[in-house]
């Protein structure tokens, strides 16, 4: 039994390159034991690539894939281990239920497979089919499933091997939004019981951010960024992460001695943000005396290329110049386009630089706000959230249990 | 009104002469020879002539040699199928089209093809008769081979597309489970490829059991041992054209009841 334990808590580690040019992805990513890892990135980013290496159902191109001391892949050794002797559960996007088998020897399938007597493999089965609740419905064919009772079926099925790592492709992106906030709370509470390493894969970074414990995102055949999904969610790497979960994202230059960033794509943003920066004039430290950087602004951040981001809600909107002096930031725009988003409505304003801005539809009434109608923004220095690009390896480091 | 409803795709519309014509013969042309068939059968001595002894044997042994036909079909081209179906090998290409050959050949050439191949002094003919002393031209077994070689592609483009249209992720989901190739192809793909085998098989059943050129020129023509229900056809009609008629109904009838049982499979439009 401790053998299996140990077995089961085994990391993944993936150094590898996977996939056929010209989709090919670079990855360096550790998968712990016990963590929910989200793969995150746009469609084409190689997340299903590293998926399929993961479960050996295409070899990695060069480098390695391992768990724990057992090496699933070796390029340069040539060992490869089939799927079939990986012990790794995939929960598939499509599930890929078996359509002429009944639920419940589909769950059944893997031990039937391993050679297990039959009335012990179905007797397994319908243990599972209860835990996540379809014991009525084992007798049915898959075809006559919901979405949410398929994916659920199949996260039984490739839990009843008994698998030391396991993935799941897109878990929640077949099923309709009213399904999809149910399952993903449940899915959350059934992952969280896994031993090993479990890899969710997903384009959807809301889904990420709910499911996962830390995150590995992808973008152009490469990880852009690791870290917990808080971290990521504050300081995205990329344009990409920051536009879905709706953040105004910008990169310029950073003039340290004065806090000011000059945007790649026209005008400037004032920052006093940083990590530590409310804390460190709390205390009453300063930066330094050499260092010519702002007070409070982090001394890590110096003159350089940087990336900014600045919550949609942190932007107020104004009909004249304010000249209300307390925010460092006012700008004119001009609005080109509302979407209701909810109970809020969000504005597109062009200027310098362009932002998205959150408002309740009140303010949008009371302010006479529309499409193509001069507006004036403005944003304190303390939102505007400035750092560097980090390479993706740092923050894994720091990351690293 | 109600038409209009339903959108103007469903609303049957007037085929034009100059297609309806052309397709009113081409259709009389299909079917008056079946019809002439049924009508000039001389149904009064039909009884008689299918009880004769030797039309006994002969209809035994159609029926033999295009169910054991049938089944050497589907034991050989069901892996067949599934290698063409599956494989990414450089020439498979070629391979495909080799083997659908015999549906294009004239049967003729393939009876000669296979003398030249399992004669006794064919390729493979003259070690099998050195070797085991097994002799296939003009024997039972000869015939299975000759019907084999004529009904097999039917077999196997029917269950190539049935594989074919199996998805591949199904495979994938079952090695992920654990299972070897074998399991996964007895206990997932095959079972789906079924409907496509049931037809497959039917229609190398129903072709083996009218094959004639092959099985005249490879296994000849000896009662009660090669002579199967075409070729006592083909004899009849120049000693007794009336049972000739009677044994061509048999196969007719036969035919129909194969297409009434795929009718789920092509008689659906």
């Amino acid at each position: 039994m401790s053998s299996v334990d140990a077995i089961a808590r085994a990391d993944l580690l993936v150094t590898a390159t996977l996939g056929h040019p010209p989709f090919t992805l670079n990855a360096d990513v550790r998968f712990p034991a016990g963590q929910v890892v989200g793969v995150l990135g746009p469609n084409g980013a190689g997340k299903t690539t590293l998926l399929r290496g993961i479960a050996g159902l295409a070899p990695v191109r060069s480098g390695r894939i391992r768990l724990g001391e057992r090496t699933f892949d070796d390029e340069a050794t040539g060992e490869f281990v089939t799927p079939q002797e990986r012990r790794v559960g995939v929960v598939f996007q499509d599930y890929r239920l078996f359509p002429r088998m009944s639920v419940r020897d589909n769950v059944a399938f893997g031990l039937r497979a391993a050679g297990r007597p039959r009335p012990y493999a179905r007797a397994v089965a319908d243990a599972w089919l209860a835990r996540v609740g379809l014991a009525d419905l084992a007798e049915r064919r898959p075809g006559a499933l919901s979405g949410g009772q398929a994916q659920r079926v199949a996260l039984a099925r490739a839990l009843a091997t008994d698998p030391e790592v396991l993935l799941l492709d897109e878990p929640l992106a077949a099923l309709d939004a009213g399904t999809r906030a149910a399952t993903r709370s449940w899915l959350r509470s059934h992952l969280a019981e896994v031993a090993g390493p479990v890899v969710v894969v997903t384009h959807d970074p809301l889904e990420a951010m709910v499911l996962t414990d830390r995150l590995v995102v992808l973008d152009a055949g490469g990880v852009v960024q690791q870290g917990s999904p808080a971290e990521v969610a504050r300081r995205p790497a990329g344009e990409w992460v920051a536009t879905l979960l709706g953040l105004n994202f910008y990169r310029g230059y950073l003039d340290a001695a004065t806090g000011t960033v000059l945007l790649d794509g026209g005008g400037h943003l004032v920052t006093s943000s940083g990590g530590e920066f409310e804390s460190r004039r709390d205390s009453g430290l300063d930066a330094g005396p050499d260092s010519g950087l702002v007070a409070g602004l982090d001394p890590a951040l110096r003159s350089g290329p940087a990336l900014v981001t600045l919550s949609p809600s942190a932007v107020t909107v104004h009909t004249s110049k304010p000249h209300d002096a307390s925010p460092r930031n006012v700008w004119p725009g001009r609005i080109t386009h509302l979407e209701a988003l909810g109970g809020r409505v969000r504005l597109d304003v062009a200027g310098e630089p362009s932002a998205l801005v959150d408002l309740t539809a009140a303010s949008v009434a009371e302010l006479g706000l529309g499409p193509g109608v001069p507006v004036w923004l403005s944003a304190k220095a303390t939102e505007v959230e400035v750092y560097r690009a980090a390479p993706a390896r740092d923050v894994e480091v720091a990351d690293s249990p | 009104m109600k038409e209009r409803a339903h959108g103007s795709a469903a609303t049957p519309r007037p085929v034009s002469w100059q297609l309806g014509a052309p397709a009113a013969v081409g259709a009389a042309f299909l079917l008056l020879p079946l019809l002439a068939l049924v009508t000039r059968a001389p149904w009064r001595s039909l009884p008689e002539h299918l009880s004769e002894p030797a039309i006994q044997t002969s209809l035994r042994l159609s029926l033999v040699c295009a169910t054991a036909a049938a089944g050497t079909a589907i034991l050989l081209g069901v892996p067949l199928a599934w290698v063409l179906a599956r494989s990414r090998a450089r020439g498979i290409g070629l391979v495909r089209a080799l083997v659908t050959v015999p549906l294009v050949l004239p049967p003729v050439v393939g009876g000669v093809a296979l003398l030249k191949a399992f004669g006794r002094n064919g390729l493979l003919g003259r070690w099998l008769d050195e070797a085991f002393g097994v002799t296939l031209p003009f024997t039972t077994t000869g015939v299975i081979v000759a019907e084999t070689f004529v009904a097999m592609p039917f077999l196997v483009l029917a269950m190539e597309g049935a594989f074919r249209s199996i998805d591949p992720g199904l495979e994938e989901a079952a090695t992920t489970l654990g299972a070897s190739r074998w399991f996964a192809f007895t206990r997932v793909s095959l079972p789906s490829a079924l409907p496509g085998l049931l037809a497959g098989s039917l229609l190398a059943w129903a072709r083996a059991l009218g094959e004639f050129g092959a099985t005249i020129t490879f296994a000849g023509n000896s009662p009660g041992r090669t002579t199967t229900m075409p070729i006592s056809v083909y004899l009849a009609m120049e000693r007794d054209p009336d049972a000739a008629v009677s044994l061509a109904l048999v196969l007719l009838l036969t035919a129909v009841i194969v297409l009434v049982a795929l009718r789920g499979r092509w008689l659906t439009t």
